[in-house]
């Protein structure tokens, strides 16, 4: 299945203090010529693959200010574009839940959309509106958000990113998240600043696992009321059943998944995409099975048979982590043939935490290659 | 009650009120304030509506209560301020059970526990019930007669609110743990002679209502500040109150803050109460024995 | 059945009292609370048992003992309660009032009556007042302690009193490692022949008797034996036995054990356990093994086939952990 990160505006109306994407301050908006090729786009491979299914995953900024007329318009594209194939397109959303309203509920039911994706921060002024990040009101509008996505028989899951003012504090955040929405469990990412550090937000990976750490025998000891934690639940399920893990630690993304901007430039996935890491044309001159498919992609294929032979020979955490994310790799190094700059993180988490507390112990080393 | 429990919608209503002309086709919940008073309530509500219970909030200790036959078979819950000696229990028992009656005790009295327990153990349905938060609870002796609600092996009659809590607790939805004393926003509204409408026995006597009107009722899901009411738990989460960080909010739900501030033991009620609704949980997912 | 230790204190000190060191070792205020009372109630219940036993000390000290007995019995329990029958006057009528109310079958008292000889006058007054109002639910229970014990006068408060016509007899037996006073089981098979002296005034008056734990089969000839089988009260003899199981006795403080004379040995807190069986299987096994080591109180119990098919335990494992002398056969030992 490919995964298309689709950022049709980085606009937003919260000024989250972590977020690369607003300080960007890019006001551009996919125009409709550019929306109707991107589902011309999506028709084209899907007739050209049958069997396979896009996931089209709206993202920004905040897509609820695309404004329902936008959404319609989407969708009539969609029925006029993919009218074989758009059984097998998959939309998701990514929003804050501020500013949404009913009209947009009931444009993303008619995408199919059941559940909404969105972020949320108990802690005071980091996320929100304006130059203060007024909490206040964002908290309450997000509420409102929800109340009106429940009512309509909805669901959301909530990402929090985890940084330096979180640290010390992961009980205390956990059970907020989990107090707030009962019917789905958060997801602990760790904060990516590639613009600055003005306020001292950064973590090392090391503190994303000493904080997460925290969380695992809540988790462990609690499964009846917390049925997933992501990604510690992950983990543990890639340990129990050799699940593979999504994203970055499938070692699977070089085919899979692609960016979409608001000018239509494709990248590899949605950070790569938001900081111009990798550059793979622009859907308006590429098809995209040419992008997902692009000749930059092959190292990170290569990745998967290199980092067994080198840095991650021998290494017991490979089945779980395949080298990390690609991504990581080459923001720091410069080379997809490196392991993620989290290495270190994911061991002291395993190692330290999930081992410990599970009594399971992780030993999957890369297949050797030579028998 | 033996009724099997629901979600619908009930109206609780004083007897006297002279409303029983004016609500039909209605599920009640019917006030009295002594029990020679509930026979001829339950007559007298139940001939246009459904009367799911008659409340007995009575003043005679339970020495002094009889149980007529026609009061045996209506559904009571009997609120009284004290329970009096263990033999005048054991002795009671044996009426209370061929009856259809909920028997509640306060919180307050240390020795309501002993006797609820007495009580439950001799098949009778009983409570306990937080009269007054200003009265001070003994949470460790709450948590005692909970534990024995939920893990004794022996048969037993219900405990409230411990038995409503563990039996329909649900991890994906909020338990609003005083719906045993018919407390619940979401299901009893309480309405007095002037058809105005409040969301509780407290809101009612301090006058803080929502609507107005029979015909309100049915549209109250409309209203705006019923709505409001029902949103209000969330100014925990946006002021970040403790209790948006407490792990048993799932089941206390920030009921009785004040309480908790001053009482640790109040915390550690819940949390293991929380417990024995997820073990009860996991019972019953593991219950595979088929039946008709 | 199981016994439930309501209180510590006791109004009376025996000499032979077997639950003298285990009320040593534990603390005189104690009482059983509701709460434990309950738990009690609900483990046996779960077991299936529809027979309790209150204790003691004197269980009727205890100030919730008639509220006890009606929550019980209303919980469809026998109670017996085993008392000395001194009970003060407002313990009495209370009894008197409550428990008269319940069915005769669902309560009883095993009154455990010493010599007159060893009781003050008030002692008395207060025990033929209690017979006077319970009688007809009382049986008489009699420890003996020494070889020349009377039990003339158990007849007479049997018939005087109208109780029933049984007795209990118990062998005082040993707190190891104390001095209380007990018979030897060397001379069993004197006491044998004191205890067969009174049968005539049993069968004139209709008495029967029962063994309690501890009677070895070999201290009986074989006429001995018939004798007393036919003054048992049950057609079958069931209450001739030379037994010796875990009674279950519970304390106040929860805490459990095999029966008295054994309660320093593997008292355990009755919430280790999850249900009667595990109780009775662990303290069965620790007998169990004790037997392995010396199967009886006599040498030939090792050989006794009777020992063997189950018909006599091979005598009080008391004395055992006493370390009892085993006599060999003629010297006043095993016949």
């Amino acid at each position: 299945m490919a995964v298309v990160i689709f950022k049709p505006l980085e606009k937003c109306n919260s000024n989250c203090l972590y977020c690369g994407v607003v300080q960007k301050k890019q006001d551009l908006v996919m125009d409709y010529d550019l929306l109707e090729i991107v589902f011309n786009r999506m028709n084209e491979y899907l007739e050209a693959n049958p069997g396979e299914k896009i996931t089209l995953t709206w993202h920004g900024g905040e897509p609820c200010l695309l404004g329902p007329e936008y959404f319609r318009k989407a969708l009539d594209f969609q029925d006029r574009h993919c009218k074989e194939t758009k059984d097998r397109i998959v939309h998701i959303i990514q929003s804050n839940l501020t500013i949404i309203t009913q009209e947009l509920i009931d444009l993303f039911k008619e995408m199919g959309i059941h559940t909404i994706g969105t972020s949320f921060e108990p802690l005071p002024n980091i996320r929100g509106p304006g130059k203060d990040r007024d909490s206040d009101v964002y908290n309450r509008l997000f509420f409102q958000g929800v109340d009106l996505v429940e009512k309509n028989g909805l669901g959301w899951g909530c990402i929090y990113v985890v940084h330096r003012r979180s640290l010390g504090r992961a009980r205390e955040i956990f059970y907020y998240l989990t107090n707030m929405n009962l019917k789905s469990q958060p997801t602990f990412n760790k904060i990516y600043l590639y613009s600055g550090d003005e306020h001292n937000l950064n973590i090392t990976p090391e503190e994303y696992a000493d904080f997460l750490g925290e969380l695992v025998p809540l988790y462990w000891e609690n499964r009846i009321r917390y049925a997933q934690l992501k990604p510690i639940s992950t983990f543990i399920e890639a340990i129990e059943r050799g699940n593979n893990m999504v994203c970055d630690y499938s070692g699977r993304c070089a085919h899979h998944w692609m960016y979409i901007g608001p000018d239509g430039k494709a990248s590899h996935c949605g950070r790569s995409g938001d900081f111009a890491f990798i550059d793979y044309g622009n859907i308006r001159d590429r098809t995209i099975h040419d992008i997902l498919y692009d000749k930059k992609r092959d190292p990170i294929e290569e990745r998967q048979l290199f980092l067994p032979e080198n840095e991650c020979k021998d290494c017991r955490f490979w089945g779980i982590c395949h080298g990390g994310c690609p991504l990581d790799a080459y923001t720091a190094h410069g080379s997809f043939m490196k392991p993620t700059m989290n290495c270190s993180g994911i061991k002291r988490l395993l190692e330290n935490y999930i081992e410990p507390v599970t009594g399971m112990e992780v030993n999957l080393p890369p297949p050797d290659t030579n028998s | 009650m033996k009724q099997k429990p629901g979600k619908e919608k009930m109206i609780v209503v004083q007897d006297g009120s002279g409303l029983e002309k004016k609500i039909t086709k209605k599920t009640l919940v019917v006030q009295v304030d002594t029990i020679e008073k509930a026979v001829p309530a339950f007559g007298k509500w139940s001939s246009e509506n459904r009367v799911f219970c008659v409340v007995v909030h009575e003043e005679k200790p339970l020495a002094e209560i009889e149980l007529s036959e026609e009061l045996k078979i209506i559904p009571l819950a009997l609120f009284l301020k004290e329970g009096g000696a263990p033999k005048t229990v054991i002795e009671k028992s044996r009426e209370f059970r061929e009856a259809n009656i909920t028997l509640y005790l306060p919180a307050h009295n240390p020795e309501n526990f002993t006797l609820l327990q007495i009580l439950a153990s001799l098949d009778v349905a009983c409570g306990v019930y937080l009269e007054n938060e200003a009265k001070p609870v003994n949470w460790d002796s709450m948590n005692d007669l909970m534990y024995y609600a939920a893990y004794s092996p022996a048969n037993h009659a219900r405990v409230e609110p411990f038995d409503y809590a563990v039996s329909n607790y649900d991890p994906q939805e909020y338990l609003c743990f005083t719906t045993p004393w018919f407390e619940n926003p979401r299901r009893f509204f309480y309405m007095d002679e002037n058809e105005n409408i409040a969301l509780s026995r407290k809101k009612m006597e301090e006058g803080d209502f929502v609507a107005t009107g029979i015909s309100s009722f049915d549209s109250l899901d409309d209203n705006e500040k019923y709505k409001e009411h029902l949103t209000m738990w969330t100014n925990q989460f946006i002021d970040n109150q403790r209790c948006a960080s407490c792990p048993a909010w799932r089941v206390c739900g920030g009921a009785f803050v004040s309480i908790c501030e001053s009482n640790p033991n109040y915390f550690q009620f819940f949390n293991d109460l929380l417990e024995a609704a997820e073990q009860n949980r996991v019972k019953q997912e593991q219950d595979t024995e088929w039946r008709l | 059945m199981a016994n439930i230790l309501l209180t510590q204190q006791c109004v009376r000190s025996c000499p032979y009292c077997f639950a003298k060191q285990h009320m040593d070792d534990s603390e005189a205020q104690q009482r059983i609370s509701w709460e434990d009372l309950i738990y009690i109630a609900d483990l046996f219940e779960v077991d299936r048992s529809n027979h309790l036993s209150l204790l003691g000390g004197e269980p009727t000290l205890h100030p919730d003992y008639v509220d006890f007995v009606l929550y019980l019995a209303e919980r469809k329990f026998h109670v017996t309660t085993f008392t000395c029958g001194i009970m003060s006057p407002k313990r009495l009528e209370e009894a008197v009032t409550h428990l008269k109310q319940l069915d005769d079958k669902q309560y009883n008292f095993v009154c455990n009556l010493n010599h007159p000889d060893m009781s003050t006058d008030k002692e008395t007054e207060r025990i033929e007042a209690f017979m006077k109002e319970f009688g007809q639910q009382t049986t008489l229970s009699f420890n003996i302690f020494h070889l020349d014990f009377d039990m003339q006068y158990l007849v007479d408060y049997i018939t005087k009193f109208n109780l029933v016509p049984h007795i209990r007899l118990g062998l005082a037996h040993p707190i190891p490692g104390e001095n209380n006073k007990i018979i030897h089981p060397k001379d069993f098979d004197t006491m044998v022949e004191r205890l067969e002296s009174f049968m005539p005034q049993m069968i004139e008056n209709n008495v029967s008797v029962g063994f309690d734990c501890g009677f070895a089969m070999c201290n009986f000839t074989d006429a001995q034996l018939g004798k007393f089988l036919r003054l048992a009260r049950s057609g079958d003899g069931r209450s001739i036995k030379f037994v010796c199981n875990p009674a279950l006795d519970i304390g106040p403080d929860m805490t459990v054990w095999s029966c008295f004379p054994l309660s320093r040995y593997h008292k355990k807190s009755i919430y280790e356990f999850n249900s009667v069986q595990e109780i009775l299987e662990y303290y069965r096994d620790f007998h169990k093994k004790v037997r392995e080591e010396q199967t009886g109180i006599f040498k030939e119990c090792a050989d006794c086939h009777f020992k063997e098919c189950g018909l006599c335990a091979g005598g009080c494992l008391a004395h055992i952990l006493n370390k009892t002398e085993v006599m060999p056969a003629g010297q006043g030992g095993a016949r």
